[in-house]
């Protein structure tokens, strides 16, 4: 008898797990067709609310400014450094790369598109113009306004940072269940910024070694500009290590440009074809829920304290 | 047995009449012609007062290539011989009568002779300069001689002094050269000559596009030698040269067509270039930044520290070196990197779609 009840209760035991298993994969399954159905919800509201524009009504709706609520993440002065870094890095990419493969006959037609060497030359130097004073532009912005303080302290590495890539990978590869949640900067983001600080330090630093050498600067549409004591200052063997450095960090910082960058922002299945975060700096609710909800509950936080004050005022 | 006999005599009068025959008959031509241009010192006096040699030598006809053409099939325009000789205003031989392409007569088949034709000499005599050489002026006349009987070096020389003739200030730059003095003073046969940069039949002027030494094509002219590892390597100087210059900034213009940056000889001259030792060089020491100024008009002294040609991958370059590697690395590193990510992700979100 006694060997009789545990068999059963080996059964049991064996039940339970299965029917465990079962349900976190039907849980899963349920859950996929919700947010599915939520989404074609959301679309459709959307639609709706482009067709009809009533903001004024919606405002006082309170159920639907929790759907279809838009948060701003980048300001306009965030947004003007993007396009200019991004313009200038177009321009300079267009202008310099091709000098790494004369032999090409595509970047010998780019080339020949900005008028010659003379040509490139003078547009990759305007730029480089453009690039230098975005560069100081987001210094001083980082350290005099507040929201570009609050977003440098954001942008600043943690060690929660080294986690979160773990805990990323662990969930790509299926060994962790739910998302790993970020705040305003996720690790990705993280990296992008500092790249490109270490890419401006680098760029900007060379160029200036082998201007230096040169002793003239000649941007299109600028003229000459000239740094007559440069030449004193740089020896050949200084620049020929700035321009190897240029060169190589060029090809390195376009490569991840291309292959990191445009598939984060472009090419990944939920952005195609584009975020237009860049050019509205805007986010929808369901967006900040899904990449940065740790963000989300500290602006909600935030609100209900400044409600609080509010309402201890009054 | 008897009738055998007769008919190999017969025979032999056939091969006999019919196969040296026409050799027979062009020295009996030639006999008459070389009754008064076989004396030695028969001459005459041109309409300028020099004078003019005209002794044909017997032996130097048939020991050129041209033993079996006869005296009139080059001098077409004689055809009258008197006692008292022939008219006076003989034209230069053409030799097109018999080389050019599928001709009847036997004459080597080749370009050269259409080549010619686009070549500055023959330009320039087109134009109305008759004093730009025409065939017999490097070739000889009745002197001709195959190439063959020649060595490379005795060839090599010999066209130096052609081209000398009427190049005679770069005849002397050249003599002074590197080149030049391997050539004459170590009898070096590797050494390049007039036609080893310039052409042959094909020479072109400097500024035409087509030419082997425009500016932007001169340095693959000079890769022929330079980036050679088989001589490069018998003068123990390196073969990477080319390759650094096509890396360098000057080299990357040239490539994308910019004319105004330097090439090769910009640096190192042109007939005259001497090694990097001589003080009077170039590219010496003391004189690098008079040549750097040539362009760069704020070149000083800082121009000279450093290395010119720099190869990236060799060792040799100290820090370029390190820093290309260690670049290299970075970035194979960094986009592994990056790319494992991006698949990772790509694969998780194609499989949940929905729910991210």
């Amino acid at each position: 008898m006694e060997e009789e009840t545990k068999i059963k209760d080996k059964i049991n035991e064996e039940v339970n797990k299965r029917l465990q298993k079962k349900l976190s994969e039907l849980e899963l399954q349920i859950r996929e067709e919700v947010s599915h159905e939520y989404e074609e919800l959301l679309e459709k509201e959307k639609n709706e609310s482009d067709i009809i524009e009533t903001p004024v009504e919606k405002k006082d709706d309170p159920k639907n400014e929790d759907k279809a609520e838009v948060f701003t993440r980048f300001g306009w002065n965030f947004r003007f450094q993007h396009i200019l870094l991004l313009s200038s890095t177009v321009m300079l990419i267009l202008t310099g790369i091709p000098l790494k493969f004369p032999k090409s006959d595509f970047f010998q037609f780019i080339i020949n598109w900005f008028g010659g060497p003379p040509g490139a030359r003078a547009v990759h130097h305007l730029f480089a113009l453009v690039m230098i004073f975005v560069g100081v532009y987001h210094l001083i912005y980082s350290f005099w306004s507040r929201a570009g303080r609050k977003d440098f302290y954001e942008l600043l590495p943690s060690l929660r940072d080294f986690s979160d890539v773990i805990n990323q990978l662990k969930y790509y590869l299926g060994i962790r269940k739910e998302k790993v949640k970020y705040g305003r900067f996720s690790y990705v983001e993280k990296f992008d910024y500092w790249a490109v600080y270490w890419g401006l330090i680098m760029m900007i630093g060379t160029g200036t070694i082998m201007w230096l050498f040169q002793g003239k600067f000649e941007p299109v549409w600028i003229g000459e500009i000239n740094l007559s004591f440069g030449p004193d200052m740089v020896t050949n063997y200084v620049h020929a290590i700035a321009r190897e450095m240029h060169s190589d960090e060029a090809l390195l910082a376009t490569l991840v440009i291309i292959g990191w960058h445009f598939y984060n922002v472009h090419l990944n299945p939920h952005k195609f074809p584009m975020s237009k975060v860049w050019l509205n700096g805007k986010v929808t609710k369901k967006e900040m829920l899904d990449e940065h909800p740790l963000e989300y509950e500290e602006i909600m936080k935030q609100r209900a304290a400044e409600k609080d004050e509010e309402n201890e005022k009054v | 047995m008897r009738k055998s006999f007769i008919n190999i005599a017969i025979l032999m009068v056939f091969v006999i009449v019919f196969g040296i025959s026409p050799v027979l008959y062009s020295q009996i031509q030639n006999q008459k012609c070389l009754i008064c241009h076989g004396k030695p010192g028969f001459s005459t006096k041109t309409e300028d007062g020099h004078l003019k040699f005209l002794y044909v030598s017997d032996s130097t006809l048939n020991t050129s290539p041209h033993s079996t053409v006869n005296c009139y099939d080059c001098h077409s325009d004689i055809v009258e011989i008197t006692a008292l000789g022939h008219k006076k205003d003989v034209k230069k031989v053409q030799c097109t009568r018999c080389h050019f392409e599928n001709n009847p007569v036997g004459a080597p088949e080749t370009e050269k002779y259409t080549e010619f034709q686009e070549s500055v000499h023959q330009q320039e005599r087109l134009k109305g300069n008759l004093n730009t050489p025409i065939c017999q002026t490097c070739h000889g006349s009745h002197d001709i001689k195959k190439r063959s009987s020649l060595s490379e070096l005795e060839m090599k020389k010999k066209i130096t002094q052609m081209c000398g003739q009427c190049h005679l200030d770069i005849y002397s730059a050249y003599s002074h050269s590197i080149h030049g003095t391997a050539l004459f003073e170590q009898n070096n046969s590797d050494a390049p000559v007039c036609t080893n940069c310039h052409g042959e039949h094909t020479i072109r002027k400097k500024d035409d596009p087509k030419s082997s030494v425009y500016k932007t094509a001169l340095y693959n002219t000079c890769g022929d030698c330079h980036a050679s590892e088989v001589i490069t390597e018998r003068y123990g100087i390196s073969s990477d040269k080319i390759e650094t210059y096509e890396e360098s900034y000057h080299g990357i213009a040239v490539q994308f067509g910019e004319k105004t940056v330097a090439n090769c000889a910009s640096c190192h001259g042109i007939h005259d270039i001497r090694p990097q030792s001589d003080p009077r060089s170039t590219i010496h020491a003391n004189n690098i930044v008079k040549t750097c100024g040539n362009c760069h008009q704020d070149a000083n002294v800082n121009y000279t520290k450093g290395l010119i040609h720099i190869n990236p991958h060799s060792e040799e370059s100290g820090p370029i070196y390190y820093i290309s590697s260690i670049f290299k690395w970075l970035t194979i590193i960094t986009l592994t990197m990056l790319a494992i990510h991006v698949i990772l992700d790509l694969i998780k979100r194609l499989k949940h779609k929905t729910i991210h």
